[in-house]
């Protein structure tokens, strides 16, 4: 069974909102860091940050994040 | 009349505040060493003496020259804090979210002068030697203040008693770089005390010099994690 691991989109969606990580970082209230780290899936975000940043960029959790292994299937 | 003010105007003031700040407690920490280095020069050249023929002043007042200056250092710095008292509406949650990385930004400075210290304090070969005269030095004791310091703040992040640096402890990749921490220092702990406790065993002389550096070490180590981390986590800057 392939390992399933965390994929997003965070890093494409918020450019097409036209926002930088500082931007989104103030908005969701995190650091930038913790978006850059999102986006290069270093860390993975907890289910509360997941909906924070999805209500911040107006797409749903599903758009911005994916599971890798299920998507393969 | 604060109400009025937009967030942008107070995230300005609190970033001028804190450039003053960091200007003040940087000219405090070199005065600091300054009364360090004459306390020392005091005791190994007879510079008291010295000192007060050449200004004429008494003996026993130039002896306490450093203490006055510490003294003059931390009313200095309570003043300016008063003086320069953070606007209430920077704890407002608008604020607080814009202002995440400045406040992270902060914690990392503090860190960095809170290992500085345990260090000096470790490799201070007296830190947990009892004085002559007063039987337990204040060096211990502040050694010790110190490593609890150090140890609440890796629990809790820099700047815990704050209520403006609670977004920054509550941002998610610090919390979980401060558990890895906090883990990393159990290891240590447990190193570190194994080893005093072998040394205890092969020559019991050097148990005093090598306590404070393990407790130290205990420190060091998760602290020096969290910089890297912190590091780690930046990546270039997105546009």
């Amino acid at each position: 069974m392939a390992e399933r691991r965390l994929g997003n989109r965070l890093k494409e969606i918020r450019a097409a909102r036209g926002l930088t990580q500082t931007d989104l970082a103030a908005l969701a209230g995190v650091s930038r860091k913790t978006i850059n780290t999102v986006e290069n899936s270093v860390f993975i975000p907890s289910t509360l940050l997941a909906l924070a940043l999805a209500k911040t960029l107006n797409a749903r959790v599903e758009e911005l994040f994916f599971i890798i292994g299920e998507e393969e299937h | 009349m604060d109400q009025q003010k937009s967030d942008e105007d107070i995230i300005v003031e609190e970033r001028r505040r804190f450039r003053a700040w960091k200007g003040v407690t940087t000219a405090a920490a070199l005065v600091l060493v300054a009364a360090c280095t004459f306390g020392v020069l005091s005791i190994r050249w007879a510079l008291p003496e010295q000192f007060s023929v050449a200004t004429g002043l008494p003996p026993d007042l130039v002896l306490y020259i450093p203490l006055i200056l510490v003294f003059a250092i931390l009313i200095a710095l309570v003043l300016f804090k008063l003086r320069f008292a953070p606007s209430r509406d920077s704890l407002r949650p608008s604020v607080q979210r814009k202002m995440v990385n400045d406040y992270v930004r902060r914690q990392r400075q503090s860190l960095i002068g809170l290992m500085l210290l345990v260090v000096v304090l470790a490799l201070n070969r007296g830190a947990f030697r009892p004085g002559i005269a007063d039987g337990f030095s204040g060096r211990s004791i502040l050694f010790l203040f110190s490593l609890l310091l150090a140890s609440l703040t890796i629990v809790f992040g820099p700047g815990f008693l704050n209520a403006r640096f609670r977004a920054a402890n509550e941002d998610e990749l610090s919390r979980v770089q401060r558990l890895r921490a906090t883990q990393i220092g159990y290891v240590c702990a447990m190193v570190a005390l194994g080893g005093c406790y072998v040394v205890n065993g092969l020559a019991p002389d050097m148990l005093a010099e090598t306590f404070p550096l393990a407790l130290a070490a205990c420190f060091v180590f998760p602290a020096a994690y969290l910089l890297w981390a912190d590091l780690r986590s930046g990546g270039p800057q997105d546009g």
